[in-house]
């Protein structure tokens, strides 16, 4: 492996690359299977290193709440997100936390530094349009039209993408998925477009699909259908600052109204 | 001040298991999937102390530290269907979680902490992380206790900042005054190094 990719293999396995080089590095890991191996590689040897460390006992407070946990708390069933920390008791020598600490959410959102991600859609948008180039030079017999269908369809991607990178009030958000694998969700209110980047979501079978919703008081609304293993950009969805976004898993076509436990669900 | 559990320490010299293939982690996380309340204890009972470490290496404080480390706990017999052995050894999938809740953690102690200033309330809080302690003297205690020391120093120390603070590359290149590229390289051939030494799946 040369040395650019091992060190954004390294990087990711850490979680401190810059934005756009993290974009990078998720790509390739979606689709090389060697690179993946090495970012795999390079986690299990930072467990290691977390071993190496001189172990502390926890306190016999603390080991007698973890060993009740199995008493006091049920398994989630597939699928089935709970809200952890919501669950957690508070330890004998917790102190009182702050009251954003108790009410996370069980997917917990990561948020990501803007500026560099902005660097990171646009280039995302220059490799998809590159790829098309690519494509219509390498298939040179192929039909002009289609081409040009092509062309057009990176373009007004591009130019979609351009508009969200340019609002106002562009946000991050990264959440975990229940049933392994996680989601980094760019969005505008303003804007109304959200764009949607999933890693080792799991694959689903031919009879199911995920299903996007907003979700406010008057309860889940669908915005739309993705696999768990490409990008999405939605637009047009009616979004404000208060909904929670979250992905279920429903039958192929989707569905009316969530018919399971959301996978992902994160505040905008 | 601390309590000492399990000596031998890769610092210590200690031989550290390498096999890749091994995975008594994940083998607990399969069975406490189908409700196997012993394999929970026997998950504690290995990796509790180990994962305190780990989660006091990033948030000074110990009283957090446990609180974080009963979150993980709660969170692995609830959600254990969560684990996919697919996606790594049960071991770097405990250790991620331990390291970003307790990141997670130092950053909603922070943020508070800038709410109560602009509100012009702050107070001293016994339970705070020491997020005022000298960024390169925590280092210099990672690098001292953990498998890191026997990687060149440079190397050893932009790693630590990484993995333990998880400052950017750019902040580290900030903080240690050299140039950002010096930072990638060590990051590069640090980890490179660390994998030939302690091994890891792949």
């Amino acid at each position: 492996m040369n040395a650019d990719r091992e060190y954004l293999a390294a990087g990711l396995a850490l979680g401190t690359l810059a934005d756009a080089e993290m974009l990078q590095a998720l790509d390739l890991e979606a689709t090389d299977p060697s690179f993946a191996e090495e970012v795999q590689s390079f986690s299990e040897t930072l467990g290691l290193l977390a071993e190496s460390d001189d172990a502390i006992a926890p306190s016999p407070e603390t080991e007698a709440a973890i060993l009740a946990i199995p008493r006091l708390h049920q398994q989630a069933p597939d699928s089935a997100p709970e809200d952890v920390s919501a669950t957690v008791p508070a330890p004998a020598s917790a102190p009182d936390a702050p009251q954003e600490q108790r009410e996370r959410p069980a997917a917990a959102s990561r948020s990501r530094r803007p500026a560099t991600m902005l660097f990171a859609l646009a280039a995302s948008t220059l490799l998809l349009l590159s790829a098309v180039l690519a494509g219509a030079l390498i298939n040179q017999q192929q039909d002009t039209t289609e081409i040009q269908e092509s062309l057009t369809v990176a373009e007004a991607e591009r130019e979609r993408t351009q508009r969200l990178l340019s609002a106002s009030d562009l946000a991050f958000t990264e959440a975990e998925a229940t049933v392994g694998g996680r989601l980094t969700l760019a969005y505008s209110v303003s804007e109304q477009m959200l764009h949607l980047t999933p890693h080792d979501m799991p694959e689903l079978s031919e009879d199911q699909t995920m299903q996007l919703w907003l979700i406010d008081e008057e309860g889940p609304h669908s915005a739309g259908l993705m696999t768990g293993t490409s990008t999405e950009l939605l637009t047009d969805l009616p979004m404000d600052q208060d909904m929670t976004f979250g992905v279920t898993v429903e039958p192929a076509g989707g569905s009316e109204a969530p018919t399971s436990d959301p996978v992902v669900l994160a505040d905008l | 001040m601390q309590e000492m559990g399990r000596s031998g320490s890769a610092a210590d010299g200690a031989q550290i298991p390498v096999d890749g293939s091994a995975d008594p982690c994940g083998d607990l996380l399969l069975r406490i999937q189908q409700g196997d309340e012993r394999a929970f204890e026997q998950l504690y009972h290995d990796q509790g102390s180990i994962l305190l470490a780990t989660a006091l290496r990033v948030l000074r404080n110990r009283s957090l530290a446990e609180e974080v480390l009963q979150e993980i706990f709660t969170e692995v017999w609830i959600n254990a269907k969560s684990y996919r052995p697919n996606a790594g050894s049960g071991r770097a999938w405990l250790t991620t979680m331990c390291r970003r809740r307790a990141i997670d953690r130092v950053r909603a102690v922070q943020a508070q902490q800038n709410r109560d200033f602009t509100q012009g309330v702050k107070q001293a809080h016994e339970h705070e992380p020491d997020v005022q302690d000298s960024v390169l003297t925590q280092v210099e205690a990672d690098r001292a206790r953990t498998a890191l020391q026997r990687l060149p120093e440079e190397q050893a120390t932009a790693i630590a900042m990484a993995y333990y603070q998880e400052l950017s590359h750019s902040e580290i290149a900030t903080r240690l005054d050299v140039p950002l590229g010096t930072v990638k390289s060590r990051i590069r051939d640090g980890m490179r190094r660390l994998r030939a030494q302690l091994g890891g799946a792949g």
